[in-house]
């Protein structure tokens, strides 16, 4: 822009530059419009796991029956696996949104996850809070990351890696040889 | 480490729900079969074989047909009688996704394909305890298309009704 353009009009570009990077952001970050996975299976396996912990968190603070104590347990138990998630997650967005971007998205997959609670209604206590049996029915914490794999919690509104590009080729994670109990 | 507690995020969104979350408890959903999970099934969803069952140490593979009407397409597994513990990926689909999870006394292994996909995908579980696993190959039809009936499988996992 040169020096010679009068202050109106720069104010007006700078207002349409603006309103260009929100849409712009909103069609990266926006839930619905957000790419279905993302194009490192390491990544995607952090949003996951990501996922996975909202949704566990939702249970805990909506059912009563001492879920609490079992979020917890559940926390202590991955902790390692929780932390590299959430440092990958936070990893992808400084690469891609910045900090930012990575609040929008943690608040939307909390609403994300709380509205599909509401939507089960009465049966959402009853109905999810398996999920508790089932996480810690693991062999170990190398399985975290194959168990969040198929709960499909980044649907309904929600995507991982948003913006991030297309489905891994290689999309072949292998589960851990768990022994039998 | 972001803190790893109850008082973090969105806790005003999960206060808008906790009122109606009496009587919810730990094991509630053993041999239930909720609303939720009979909703949303694919119209055109075969299976073969018709019944699977699998064992430990090995692998089964299952071939699966369905239309892309945007419903899932269900495998129904279950152990001595009951659900299994959990499931795990070892494989992921490349155009779709995977649900696996408790519906009544079996595990249900649902497969979503991606909007607007159809070809062929293919993913395996494992599932646990135990470790059999079961391998999918899956053939995904238009919607509206006129691709004839798979002739030797049958119907399954099939929805009460659609959302």
């Amino acid at each position: 822009m040169s020096d010679d353009t009068p202050p109106a009009n720069r104010a007006a570009r700078r207002a349409g530059r603006t309103a260009g990077l929100l849409a712009a952001a909103l069609l990266a970050f926006g839930p619905g419009v957000a790419a279905a996975r993302c194009a490192s299976v390491a990544d995607q396996q952090n949003f996951e796991v990501e996922a996975l912990k909202t949704e566990l968190m939702v249970v805990a603070t909506t059912c009563k029956g001492g879920i609490e104590d079992k979020y917890n347990a559940f926390v202590r138990r991955y902790q390692p696996q929780l932390l590299a998630a959430n440092q990958g997650v936070s990893s992808y967005y400084a690469r891609r949104g910045g900090a930012r971007a990575n609040d929008f998205f943690i608040t939307e997959l909390a609403n994300v996850r709380s509205n599909q609670a509401r939507a089960l209604g009465s049966d959402f206590c009853a109905r999810n809070s398996a999920l508790y049996d089932e996480v810690m029915s693991l062999s170990g914490p190398q399985d975290l990351g194959p168990y969040a794999a198929t709960k499909d919690l980044l649907s309904s509104g929600i995507a991982a890696c948003p913006s991030g590009g297309s489905a891994p080729t290689t999309a072949t994670r292998t589960a851990s040889k768990s022994k039998r109990k | 480490m972001r803190k790893q507690t109850l008082n973090g995020l969105g806790m005003a969104a999960l206060l808008l729900i906790a009122g109606c979350a009496e009587g919810g408890g730990l094991g509630g959903g053993a041999n239930r079969t909720f609303y939720a999970d009979l909703q949303g099934g694919a119209k055109d969803c075969t299976t073969t074989p018709t019944r699977v069952s699998l064992s430990n140490g090995s692998s089964t593979d299952v071939a699966t047909s369905v239309t892309n009407d945007g419903g899932w397409c269900g495998i129904s597994v279950s152990r001595f009688a009951g659900p299994y513990s959990a499931g795990l990926m070892v494989q992921r689909p490349s155009n779709g996704k995977v649900y696996v999870h408790t519906v009544g006394s079996a595990t249900r292994v649902d497969y979503t394909p991606d909007p607007g996909f159809r070809g062929t995908d293919a993913f395996a579980v494992k599932l646990i305890p135990g470790d059999a696993t079961m391998k999918v190959a899956v053939t995904v039809k238009p919607a509206g298309g006129a691709a004839p009936p798979a002739s030797s499988s049958t119907t399954a996992a099939k929805p009460a009704a659609k959302k």
